[in-house]
């Protein structure tokens, strides 16, 4: 297994307040996966850390921070900017990739328009197709979809499997919820709130993968799709008892 | 702005009223419209029109030394935390002494020409640049934004033009904005005392000939000079939280 993200040992605290402890996590190169765990367990805080946004206090984290981007959960693009100018301020592609892109999205009628004008499902597309188009080797996804309805999560899904097709990054994304974990996902890391660090690796097989989603009820449809999601939802209920 | 406008001509009718009945001495108190048509007589043909011309010469030259200083300091202590440990109990602790009170000493370094009045002004209008910038730059500096940029990792020209002055543009459009308000109520203040022309040595010499009408005329010419830098820095204000909100 190439691993293109070593997570080694890491504990933090805030406040005396013990968030992670020993915490260790390999990613594959190039793979999708997927951080479930209850509010307040430290998905995001461990998204942080890797890309260097909060200082580590303990362990290390092998991974080029050079190459890697970040999709936040919402008002990731400067207000006073519009659209275009704030693809321009982080994106080192040529135009005419980026215009192709755009093309394929529907978004290029968006571009001179400001961050507040857009719905909430086109922004996140933006915002994916920034983090992708950067040439990064490792994506992390901080709840991209939650503030969006079904259809407009079924869009985003596609697109960002779309995009992970075209660039093969490593994909790191966290999420509360268990289908997106599994429509999207090569591989579950569940983090427990109690233990303050991984307490299960769940595999979901590339032969079940049928990627991109073509709709979400035939994906739930699929062999072994409700024996995890018990799993998962089990071990989710276990750590807020 | 119409419904603005109102209040003040019912004020106006008011006055014209206790002048019409002499309750009130027109000598003391002319009539809104006497004042009015002497102040368009003397910005036509008195020296009124020059006098503001010196008032605002000061306050422009101020105001480009001071400005510039205060947003590049501004921007300099929001970043390096020890700078600003440094500069800011300085800033705190001189910032609520009336800066009217160091004339006297400025007078005393600069002389008693143009360069002390523009030394009175622009420590004036730095106070409220500063203040108002850095706080804005802080706030930046810790939200969400902040993140983006670090993990996208700007460069230097983009970082300081599009992220740090475009980012806090409404509490550097709110400092410039109460800086030239705070800048002229200084000019004002300098041309009292010593000076031979502008718009305050003017008031102040009217008062002194007694020509009180005059004085009022310049008191309308000041306010109105006041009101163009308000609606100004509005309409940039406004239009800049247009954008802004999110």
């Amino acid at each position: 297994m190439i691993k293109s993200l070593s997570i080694n040992n890491i504990s933090h605290e805030f406040a005396q307040n013990v968030i992670l402890q020993d915490l260790s996590l390999e990613i594959e190169h190039g793979s999708i996966h997927a951080l479930i765990g209850t509010t307040g367990a430290g998905k995001s805080l461990l998204l942080r850390l890797i890309s260097g946004l909060t200082d580590l206090q303990n362990g290390s984290i092998e991974t080029d921070k050079q190459k890697l981007s970040f999709v936040f959960q919402n008002n990731s693009f400067l207000p006073w900017l519009t659209i275009e100018k704030n693809l321009e301020l982080s994106t080192k592609l040529k135009t005419s990739e980026m215009i192709m892109l755009l093309r394929k999205f529907n978004l290029l009628d968006y571009l001179k328009m400001y961050p507040k004008h857009l719905s909430g499902g086109t922004i996140q597309k933006f915002n994916l197709l920034r983090a992708f188009l950067n040439k990064s080797e490792i994506v992390l996804l901080d709840e991209p979809f939650s503030y969006l309805d079904i259809i407009q999560r079924e869009d985003l899904y596609n697109a960002a499997l779309d995009l992970w097709k075209e660039y093969r990054p490593t994909i790191l994304m966290v999420t509360h919820d268990i289908d997106e974990a599994l429509y999207l996902s090569h591989k579950i890391s569940f983090l427990s709130k109690k233990e303050k660090r991984i307490k299960m690796t769940l595999s979901i097989g590339e032969n079940q993968k049928s990627l991109p989603i073509t709709n979400l009820v035939e994906e739930r449809l699929k062999k072994d799709y409700l024996n995890n999601f018990k799993i998962l939802r089990d071990l989710l209920a276990e750590d807020v008892r | 702005m119409k419904k603005s406008l109102l209040p003040l001509f019912i004020i106006a009718i008011f006055w014209h009223l206790l002048c019409y009945l002499t309750i009130v001495d027109p000598a003391f108190f002319p009539t809104p419209l006497s004042i009015f048509k002497n102040t368009f007589m003397l910005l036509s043909r008195d020296h009124l029109l020059i006098q503001v011309y010196y008032s605002l010469k000061r306050l422009i030259i101020a105001f480009g030394l001071s400005a510039p200083l205060a947003i590049v300091l501004a921007m300099v202590v929001a970043h390096f935390k020890k700078i600003d440990d440094f500069i800011n109990p300085i800033v705190a602790f001189t910032f609520p002494l009336p800066k009217v009170a160091l004339y006297p000493l400025l007078l005393l370094i600069f002389g008693i020409d143009d360069l002390s009045k523009i030394a009175l002004i622009g420590v004036g209008i730095f106070y409220l640049i500063f203040i108002n910038l850095r706080v804005g730059i802080k706030s930046l500096l810790n939200g969400q934004a902040n993140d983006v940029v670090k993990i996208y990792k700007l460069d230097n020209v983009n970082y300081l033009w599009n992220f740090l002055l475009k980012g806090s543009q409404l509490e550097l459009l709110t400092g410039l904005k109460l800086g030239l308000n705070y800048g002229l109520t200084l000019v004002v203040v300098s041309e009292f005392s010593t000076s031979n022309n502008g718009i305050g040595y003017y008031i102040w010499r009217s008062w002194d000939q007694f020509k009180i009408i005059n004085v009022y005329s310049g008191i309308l010419v000041l306010s109105l000079v006041g009101l163009i830098f308000y609606f100004f820095f509005n309409y940039l204000i406004d239009r800049a939280q247009k954008n802004m909100i999110i």
